[in-house]
């Protein structure tokens, strides 16, 4: 799958692919630098299992950003998406990146054959204000707090930000 | 007898060979010291995996037949299958002395002197092929081969005259490559002959026929050249850099060209033609690159920086290797450090370069800044300053991880500082992310190699073989003549003092190159170019001496 996206720097479009085997230590790469948490290879694995459901994103042929989620169904209730990892290399931050990125898995979850995706949601530990305004520009609102969510961090409480997707169109403002 | 044998050997050719041990049964029964039956009989057994019992047999066939040249060639072929080539070229002489005009047994033999370099006995045997049968087209060029090979090239250049002049009655539009590589081919014969003027002569007359247009306009340039007609080379020279500006040959060629007209090298001059050449073709990069060779302090440092900028610019990870023949040079060398220290600093704080009188400031992507210290690390590790080299190294990698080249760059410096396990370590980190990446597999290879962890070495090659690692490994990577591994796993048993594995290791590397020998037999006759296949061989089996028999002699 290749998308090109015309972002903020338009000479240099992001390029979206899905993950794939070949590339998985890119992404864990990215994700050790970006994230203070350790995804073990489980996380992977499931993760492979399900490849459309993620986005590398490519800067001039440099892996810059990656999001992976997952769908649930729980009995009874409405699909879920849920974002686990979504990050963007510290240094290509503030160009845009991370918006596209998302803004591709909203899109791409809203297209998806099936059931509908009512609601998107991913945590955020609860001192991550930048990451919580960046969603919040995103039509994301804090939902409520988990305590003690993460197992090594400090703070371990993390926000739960949540976005409704049955609105009509995606409302993002950034 | 011919037709005695004739269902055995039919049999032998189609290898068929339990068919043709019954045929040769059927005949021995009724004729049992049949001499030649009991030589195909004998041979077809050695193709059987039966070899004693089909030598017996074919020695007992030549004592029955001493005269027959059947009996004494298919000997002569069981030697040869055991590369005692010495032995196969008295059997083949022996049946000649039977059958004198026997072809099949005159090719054997041919294809076995020049294997043993016997350039006269070659041009001998291909004589008397071309008079047997000179309707056969490859004979003459063979024969004149034979001769270019034994360094007669009058006679060479005689039998292509009249192999030329027979091709004049047929239709012109048939094999117009072969007709092409023909003309080129004898020019090549009459320049090694010294008969230069007599080449380009060729080249002209035959313009149409060369269907090879880059190689017609570099064969002039070449002749003219050589003829000393150098207002001409030179314009032929310009035509070729029109038509490939970067192609550092016709650079090369064509610097020549002028210095000898100017009766000496002329930096300055010089330095004046390639920046009317650089106007000429503004998105060459060889001039460019070229001029940062003649040029020297200011004049360096500006074109230089230019130069150096714009393929950070770019982002191209082969700039270091690009510019790395610069270093010999110690002023540019310290000129260059203050250009990428300059650049570090102000892309660090303004996210762009420094100013540059003719260059438009623009605001720099991110990984420009990752490319920059990527420059850093290998300028300081080529001039031996390991401990920055690895500060800039590890730099790139937290600014941008996700860099292979960061990987094998590191991995290289680590080498450098003797670090062989860190550099095992750091190489196979990066072949980790990208793992349908061949060269990086090869590298992680090659480093754990270097750091003594066979296994391992071979694990991470043999995926990228035909089976991917599973089952018989070595052999695959034995089937793709893998000299680099087979060499390197031999140096590490060697270090390690595993000098029976290290043995066959090296012997391994030896069977390729006989390989390499034996395979070129057949291409022979199809290969117009054979003197100079043949010479890289002689020159790829020397250096195999060289590498691989060093160490050979010191494990032995």
């Amino acid at each position: 799958l290749f998308v090109v996206a015309m972002g903020e720097s338009g000479m240099h479009p992001l390029v979206f692919t899905e993950m794939s085997a070949k590339v998985i230590g890119q992404v864990k790469a990215l994700n050790a630098a970006v994230f203070p948490i350790h995804y073990d290879d489980s996380f992977y694995d499931s993760v492979l299992a399900t490849p459309h459901l993620t986005r590398l994103a490519y800067h001039r042929g440099i892996l810059v950003g990656a999001a992976c989620c997952r769908l649930e169904r729980e009995a009874n209730q409405p699909s879920k998406v849920y974002i686990a990892t979504l990050g963007v290399l510290a240094p290509y931050r503030s160009m845009g990146f991370g918006s596209q990125l998302l803004r591709e898995i909203l899109t791409m979850v809203q297209s998806l054959g099936g059931e509908t995706v009512t609601q998107a949601y991913l945590h955020v530990q609860v001192n991550n204000d930048e990451a919580r305004r960046f969603y919040e520009r995103h039509g994301f609102c804090v939902s409520h707090e988990i305590p003690n969510y993460y197992v090594r961090l400090v703070p371990a409480d993390c926000h739960v930000l949540v976005k409704d997707l049955t609105s009509a169109g995606p409302s993002s403002s950034a | 007898h011919l037709f005695l044998t004739r269902p055995t050997q039919k049999f032998y050719e189609l290898k068929q060979y339990k068919k043709g041990i019954k045929a040769a049964d059927a005949i021995l029964k009724v004729f049992p010291d049949h001499g030649e039956t009991l030589a195909m009989k004998g041979l077809t057994l050695s193709c059987m995996d039966q070899k004693e019992e089909g030598v017996e047999l074919v020695r007992k066939g030549l004592r029955k037949d001493p005269r027959s040249n059947v009996c004494w060639h298919v000997y002569g072929l069981l030697y040869r299958a055991d590369h005692n080539y010495v032995e196969a070229i008295k059997c083949y002489r022996n049946a000649l002395r039977a059958d004198k005009e026997n072809l099949q047994v005159l090719r054997d033999l041919s294809f076995l002197q020049i294997q043993m370099r016997d350039t006269k006995g070659y041009a001998e045997t291909r004589r008397q092929i071309l008079a047997l049968r000179p309707s056969n087209k490859s004979h003459w060029l063979a024969y004149a081969a034979a001769c270019h090979m034994g360094g007669d090239m009058k006679t060479s250049t005689r039998v292509l005259q009249a192999y030329a002049d027979s091709l004049t009655d047929e239709d012109p539009t048939r094999a117009p490559y072969e007709r092409s590589e023909l003309i080129l081919y004898r020019t090549m014969i009459l320049v090694e002959g010294g008969d230069i003027a007599g080449a380009l002569e060729i080249v002209e007359n035959n313009k149409d026929v060369i269907v090879d247009g880059l190689a017609l306009r570099e064969e002039r340039a070449r002749l003219l050249h050589l003829l000393g007609r150098l207002s001409e080379a030179e314009t032929e020279y310009r035509s070729l850099l029109e038509i490939n500006c970067e192609c550092h040959e016709y650079h090369a060629h064509f610097r020549k060209v002028l210095e000898e007209q100017w009766g000496g090298p002329d930096p300055e001059k010089m330095i004046g033609v390639y920046d009317e050449l650089e106007k000429a073709f503004p998105h060459s990069l060889a001039p460019k690159r070229l001029l940062l060779d003649f040029s020297k302090g200011d004049a360096f440092r500006t074109r230089a920086d230019r130069y150096v900028r714009a393929l950070l610019h770019k982002g191209v990870p082969s700039l270091f290797m690009d510019i790395r023949p610069l270093y010999n040079d110690e002023e540019k060398v310290s000129i260059l450090e203050r250009l990428f220290l300059d650049y570090a600093s102000s892309l660090q704080s303004n996210m762009a370069f420094p100013p540059l009188e003719g260059v438009e400031a623009v605001k720099e992507t991110p990984d420009t800044y990752m490319w920059v210290l990527f420059l850093l690390a290998q300028h300081f590790d080529c001039i031996h300053e390991q401990e920055r080299a690895l500060a800039y190294i590890d730099e790139a990698l937290r600014h941008t991880p996700t860099v292979l080249e960061l990987y094998s760059t590191k991995a290289l410096l680590l080498k450098h500082c003797g670090d062989y396990e860190g550099a095992a370590k750091i190489a196979e980190e990066g072949r980790l992310l990208d793992l349908a990446d061949r060269f990086i597999n090869t590298e992680a290879a090659y480093f754990a190699l270097r750091a003594d962890m066979v296994d391992r070495g071979e694990q991470t090659a043999v995926i990228f073989t035909k089976d991917g690692g599973g089952g018989e490994q070595s052999s695959n990577l034995f089937d793709a003549q893998c000299i680099w591994y087979e060499t390197r796993t031999g140096e590490s048993y060697l270090r390690t003092g595993q000098y029976g594995k290290a043995l066959k290791m090296f012997l391994r590397v030896d069977k390729h190159f006989m390989e390499f020998v034996e395979d070129q037999l057949d291409f022979h006759t199809y290969c117009l170019r054979r003197g100079t296949l043949r010479a890289y061989i002689s020159f790829l089996r020397m250096e195999d001496r060289l590498f691989g028999h060093k160490y050979y002699r010191r494990a032995a």
